[in-house]
């Protein structure tokens, strides 16, 4: 199996998308490029799945020459395969979603081939074991992305929308890029593993202010596409300016991309058990849900509503991440608890993506029929959509963290993991304050399920009928999946265990994954 | 002299403040890694074996950045009924 | 050494000037001005870091190559953008479009 597949698929699919559109609209059958593009991430989707199902991973692709450790180097392990596959799937969802969603609007092929890659590289990020080749593929998948962001552009709110996410994601790539080219003017090379080797060992050497100086804009540059606070204000506009499908990519998975960064370079170059930023994190973490729950309650406009909840959600990951790697600073001895964050982080990852996309995507179901994202105005219409609003209740449910769903247990293993050292304040009180923040949340998307589904609706929506077909599917697909989540997650945390273990190993054997 | 000059005028002074002051370790980096002794002038076949998927990558950036345009400059033809939107504070 | 010092300092200076130019300025097309000026003093800072005696390292050379083709990616996408604010509004200052607050 090469590892360049998904890719070749991914970014040959998107050039040849234009091709594709003008020989579908020579015979006049449109459709032909929407399936062509389904069938590239469909491809994709089987790839990783098999990838994963048969356990041969790490894959390896490395050029060896001269200077080996100048060289590129793609490297899929689980973590990789893990992100990727929800990656994929959701790609795969959305552009079945956009048969019918984007239907009567033009610049399709434009659109198709932007979409492909977005994904391409983002699965690129997840595979690269090199910072400035992900840093390639991060600028791939940041360029589509603004221009998804500012598609419909005879809208105001779009192209503004779209600038400001333009000009705030790039500052932070450019920090982030500084701080690649400091750290490669202290070790030469840029390879994760090589990296890994000559910080720890040159560590005395090394000023320590500079590579706390590198952590920190590591953080904040990457932690602008993961929606930390401070860096936020993007995305409550960028999310509702884009294309309901696009929202869904943007929250489900974009942001998840600039949190996989981090937690990629935190774990594999700077080793948590060497340098402290647990406290930075878990302050970020709080600081990020507590803001954004306070926001959602404010919010009138649905998509809003759910772009606040998604930076809240990007809360409880960072925190996760943060508890980890304070724990395996300060208490190195106990694995036990470093993986189980780790595994509620993510897990919460996969549950986020899933359930935000759901939502994201039954919300764009709502608006394209009853042309409105007021939440006043959208009361009630779920009784005129059973599929969607069904499936949409399924997703809050599962987001809300109602106990049996999947949603409850991602974010209950991070309590367990904080709860293990019940003498540290820090942790006990961020406890606390998540806690609180968890039921705020499940307070207001039972107040949304409510609003939706369960009251009368009003006189404007008594001509509303169900969507088509093609944005019925994906959506109901979802919610099985949210389902299926809760009901084998013996299976489902069997598989998260794998990127765990990923991370965790290189904690302690940095020599042994260096894949030569 | 405006707001926004004087708050970026301290944001900046903060920033040279940090550097300057508490990590001047940043202008003097050494290396402690590796170093390549052969120059690129005379091996430029470097960029095409040793790191090639950087340049095809950014070959698909570049046709991503096309596709970009050719989007944001395409001709619109429907004029649909707008969702509506809710702006807090008012309009402007 | 004393170049590579030299050239440090300059980049990190371009980088300041670009972060005043866009967190000081009112017109889109600055705050575009902005960002290049920040990408070309991270381009600089990253030859400056493979600097040898009379030369300059390989992989930093491929950077620099590479990440001037993304600034200008970057540029031609954020103009594109502008051009369509131009077209909604007819201007190009931040205060007559903060219809999204920052």
């Amino acid at each position: 199996m090469n590892p360049m597949l998904p890719l070749l698929t991914l970014l040959g699919g998107s050039v040849a998308t234009p091709l594709v559109g003008m020989f579908s609209r020579k015979i006049r059958f449109e459709k032909i490029r929407d399936a062509w593009a389904i069938l590239a991430f469909l491809v994709t989707t089987c790839y990783f799945s098999y990838l994963i199902y048969s356990g041969k991973l790490p894959l390896y692709y490395a050029v060896k020459l001269e200077p080996s450790w100048a060289s590129i180097e793609i490297r899929i392990d689980s973590f990789s395969a893990y992100m990727s596959l929800i990656f994929s799937f959701l790609g795969l969802m959305v552009s079945i979603y956009s048969v019918g969603y984007m239907s009567g609007e033009t610049g399709l092929d434009e659109y198709y081939a932007l979409l492909l890659t977005l994904v391409a590289g983002m699965i690129g990020v997840t595979m690269a074991n090199d910072l400035f080749t992900l840093y390639v593929f991060w600028e791939l998948m940041c360029i589509s992305s603004y221009t998804l962001v500012s598609f419909r552009k005879h809208r105001w709110e779009a192209v503004e929308a779209g600038f400001k996410y333009l000009v705030m994601s790039t500052i932070g790539s450019l920090i982030a890029l500084y701080s690649i080219s400091l750290l490669y003017g202290i070790a030469g090379t840029l390879n994760f593993s090589e990296l890994s080797q000559i910080i720890s060992s040159g560590a005395e050497s090394i000023s320590t202010s500079t590579l706390y100086f590198i952590i920190a804009m590591i953080i904040a540059g990457f932690g602008v596409t993961a929606a930390i606070v401070p860096f936020h204000t993007w995305l409550p506009d960028a999310h509702p300016a884009a294309p309901s499908s696009i929202s869904a990519m943007l929250s489900g998975v974009v942001i998840k991309t600039g949190a996989y960064v981090i937690f990629r370079s935190l774990y594999a170059v700077f080793f948590p058990t060497e340098f402290l930023y647990g406290h930075i994190l878990i302050l970020f973490g709080l600081l990020t849900m507590s803001v954004a729950n306070i926001m959602v309650i404010l919010q009138k406009d649905i998509k809003r509503f759910l772009a606040y909840s998604s930076i809240a959600n990007m809360g409880y990951i960072i925190l996760g991440l943060g508890v980890s790697t304070y724990i395996a600073h300060f208490y190195p001895s106990d694995i036990a608890a470093v993986s189980l964050a780790l595994l509620g982080s993510l897990f919460h990852v996969l549950n986020h993506a899933v359930g935000k996309g759901l939502l994201f995507l039954g919300a764009g179901c709502f608006i394209k029929q009853a042309k409105t994202r007021n939440i006043a105005k959208l009361e009630g219409i779920g009784r005129k959509m059973p599929v969607s609003a069904v499936s949409f209740s399924v997703g809050l449910l599962n987001l809300a963290g109602v106990p049996p769903m999947s949603g409850f247990w991602s974010k209950f293993f991070i309590i367990i993991a904080m709860l293990s050292h019940p003498k540290d304040t820090l942790l006990h009180t961020s406890t606390i304050v998540f806690v609180v923040n968890i039921l705020v949340a499940a307070g207001y998307y039972l107040w949304l399920l409510q609003r939706i589904t369960l009251r009368k609706p009003g006189e404007q929506l008594s001509k509303i009928r169900e969507v088509s077909p093609s944005m019925v599917i994906p959506v109901a697909i979802l919610a099985c999946i949210c389902i299926l989540l809760t009901l084998f997650i013996a299976p489902v945390l069997d598989l998260i265990s794998g990127p765990v273990e990923a991370l965790i190993g290189y904690l302690h054997k940095p020599e042994a994954i260096g894949g030569v | 002299m405006k707001a926004e000059e004087v708050v970026a005028g301290i944001l900046l002074a903060l920033l040279l403040i940090y550097v300057v002051a508490i990590n001047p370790d940043i202008f003097r980096i050494s290396r402690v890694g590796y170093s390549i002794e052969f120059k690129f002038e005379e091996k430029t076949y470097f960029i095409w074996t040793n790191r090639w998927v950087d340049v095809a990558i950014q070959a698909f950036m570049l046709f991503a950045t096309a596709t970009a345009l050719s989007a944001l400059f395409r001709e619109e033809k429907v004029e649909e009924a707008e969702e509506e939107v809710v702006v807090e504070g008012g309009e402007g | 050494m004393f170049l590579q010092v030299f050239y440090a300092n300059v980049a990190l200076v371009m980088i300041l000037i670009g972060f005043y130019c866009i967190a000081s300025k009112r017109n889109l097309l600055k705050i575009v001005i902005g960002i290049e000026i920040i990408t070309i003093g991270v381009n600089l800072n990253i030859l400056a870091m493979g600097l040898m005696e009379n030369s300059v390292e390989p992989l930093a050379q491929e950077m620099a190559i590479v990440s001037i083709a993304i600034g200008a990616a970057v540029a031609a996408v954020s103009l594109s953008i502008l051009i369509n604010v131009y077209r909604h509004y007819k201007t190009l200052d931040t205060r007559k479009l903060r219809r999204l607050r920052w």
